[in-house]
């Protein structure tokens, strides 16, 4: 058993583990000693008792007359007299060293089992450390290849632009096509900055400690969905569905509200122009998990692709019709699965989109306001 | 020839389509250019996806390509970018090479990444060229035309010979 902080196994005091079956041994020769010492004293008893009387026993060939008189009295007390002190002695600590060693050995039990518990956890530890590692190892290579493909992208574009430009008008003044190309060269630093911070928004979501609270998730639904309607446009149009109230989360209400924000603002991107607009968002209990749900009625998307809209810097719409870096979904994975829970999307092309998440339920102190 | 044969660029990102259409408009090749804007595009103009009607906003205005996907001729070479949103350039490569009808249509890789294991990749999927998106160099876009014009103009493929 490990006990919450880790440690091992539980210590008790030396009384608290002696249990009936340790103390058989010390029992055991406990009632050797005392059954040698009742057949010394028997034995001693009858010789002095045969030597003394023999008449009452009905020993045949004595008689109690035989004896001197003065004898007599030793009789009575040759049959109380009890075992030499040394005997006793003996039998007292052969007793202890029994009982001693039993409980020694019964000792030696236990730090053997606690030594295996403690080679499990340690086994546990670097598998858990390792599966750290994996993930970093793969983390890094996302990075890796998000550099060599997506990065030099936009710096492509705006090398090749200014050389266009330095070609085409050196000689002559700048006219709307040239205007063009320097719209697209600023677009172009503008997106290669929003890839940079994407990445590091994902390097900090990785690195970020998880402070554990009870989150009350209808008020940071609340306030995340105004959040995301501030770079709305037309925020007029979106309905907000809540499902009040929502089950408390156990996490961390910082990155909780970051995920709740991209998912806010990815269903107020992909139903733009959508009629009816409504963002909702719900959650039910199934089992040791809580199930939470943000759903739009925008354009969806073919399920064939589900999976990569959760990959670093995916995007589903060719042509980029929709502004992003396909960091969101990215970021709301991680973050999910640091809480220990799991994303999955459900979408219908021109239907709407509902990400699902869950977290684990967790014992907290404090009730759920 | 295949001169006669369009040229596919497949690649989402509109700067380095209009660079290379740029390029490719330079180096005077008589091949129509046709562009798939990622790998679902490509396939469905390669034949080896069903091409889906328009839906509704998302893919509505690029019918201007689509309009030549209906009776698909087959590319005289594909220019095929690596990363893109749906099927990526390896997903299309890999289907290519399956199908008999685009098995030896000439495929050359324009990837940003110039890292081993991207190349190593795409030649294990079977494209015949490798070029890295240079942006060094001052004429923009001269790999892809340089590329384009070896594999529409010289390079001989046995479909090629068929045709003509």
């Amino acid at each position: 058993m490990y006990d919450s902080s880790g440690h091992g196994c539980v210590r008790r005091a030396w009384w608290g583990r002696l249990r009936p079956r340790h103390l058989l041994p010390a029992l055991v020769s406990s009632v050797a000693i005392l059954g040698s010492v009742a057949a010394w004293t028997m034995l001693h008893t009858d010789r002095q008792g045969a030597r003394q009387s023999g008449l009452g026993q009905g020993v045949p060939g004595f008689a109690l007359e035989q004896l001197p008189r003065r004898s007599r009295p030793a009789i009575v007390a040759a049959e109380i007299t009890p075992p030499p002190a040394y005997l006793l002695a003996a039998g007292i600590v052969l007793a202890l060293v029994a009982g001693g060693s039993a409980y020694r050995l019964r000792q030696k039990a236990g730090q053997a089992k606690a030594l295996q518990l403690l080679n499990l956890e340690l086994e546990r530890r670097v598998e858990e450390k390792t599966d750290a590692l994996r993930q970093m190892v793969s983390e890094l290579r996302t990075v890796n290849h998000t550099i060599a493909h997506d990065l030099r992208s936009p710096i492509a574009a705006i090398l090749n632009f200014a050389a266009v430009l330095e070609e085409d008008y050196a000689s002559r003044p700048l006219d709307a096509l040239a205007v063009d190309m320097l719209h697209r060269i600023r677009r172009s630093a503008l997106r290669a900055n929003a890839l940079l911070s994407g990445l590091s928004e994902v390097a900090a979501t990785l690195q970020m400690e998880l402070t554990l609270d009870v989150v009350d998730m209808s008020e940071l639904a609340k306030a995340r969905f105004a959040d995301a309607l501030r770079a709305e446009p037309d925020p007029k149009a979106v309905e907000f569905a809540l499902d009040e109230p929502l089950p408390p989360a156990v996490g961390d209400g910082g990155m909780l509200g970051r995920a709740l924000l991209h998912l806010f603002s990815n269903a107020l991107k992909f139903s733009r122009g959508c009629v009816p607009r409504v963002v909702s968002v719900r959650a039910y209990e199934d089992g040791d998990q809580i199930v939470y749900g943000v759903s739009d009625t925008g354009r969806g998307f073919d399920m064939r692709f589900s999976e990569k809209v959760f990959e670093l810097f995916e995007r589903l719409d060719a042509k980029g019709d929709v502004e992003g870096t396909g960091v969101g979904l990215a970021v709301v994975c991680r973050i999910v699965r640091r809480h220990g829970g799991r994303v999955w999307v459900e979408s219908r092309e021109g239907k709407g989109t509902t990400v699902w998440f869950t977290l684990p339920r967790r014992d907290m102190q404090e009730p759920p306001g | 020839m295949s001169e006669s044969r369009p040229i596919l660029l497949v690649e989402d990102d509109e700067d380095a389509i209009d660079i290379a259409l740029r390029a490719l408009d330079k180096a005077g090749l008589q091949s129509a250019v046709e562009v798939a804007w990622d790998g679902l595009e490509a396939l469905e103009k390669l034949g080896l996806e069903p091409s889906r009607p328009a839906r509704g906003g998302v893919s509505a205005d690029t019918s201007t390509t689509a309009r030549e996907s209906r009776q698909p001729g087959l590319p005289g070479v594909v220019l095929l970018d690596l990363k893109m949103p749906r099927i990526n350039g390896w997903e299309v490569l890999r289907r290519m090479r399956e199908h008999p009808a685009t098995r030896q249509i000439p495929v050359v890789v324009v990837s940003s990444s110039d890292r081993e294991i991207d190349i190593e990749e795409s030649y294990r999927l079977g494209a015949n060229s490798f070029v890295v998106k240079g942006f060094e160099s001052s004429e923009p876009g001269e790999y892809i035309a340089a590329a384009a014009v070896y594999w529409v103009r010289w390079n001989r493929t046995r479909q090629a010979r068929v045709r003509s």
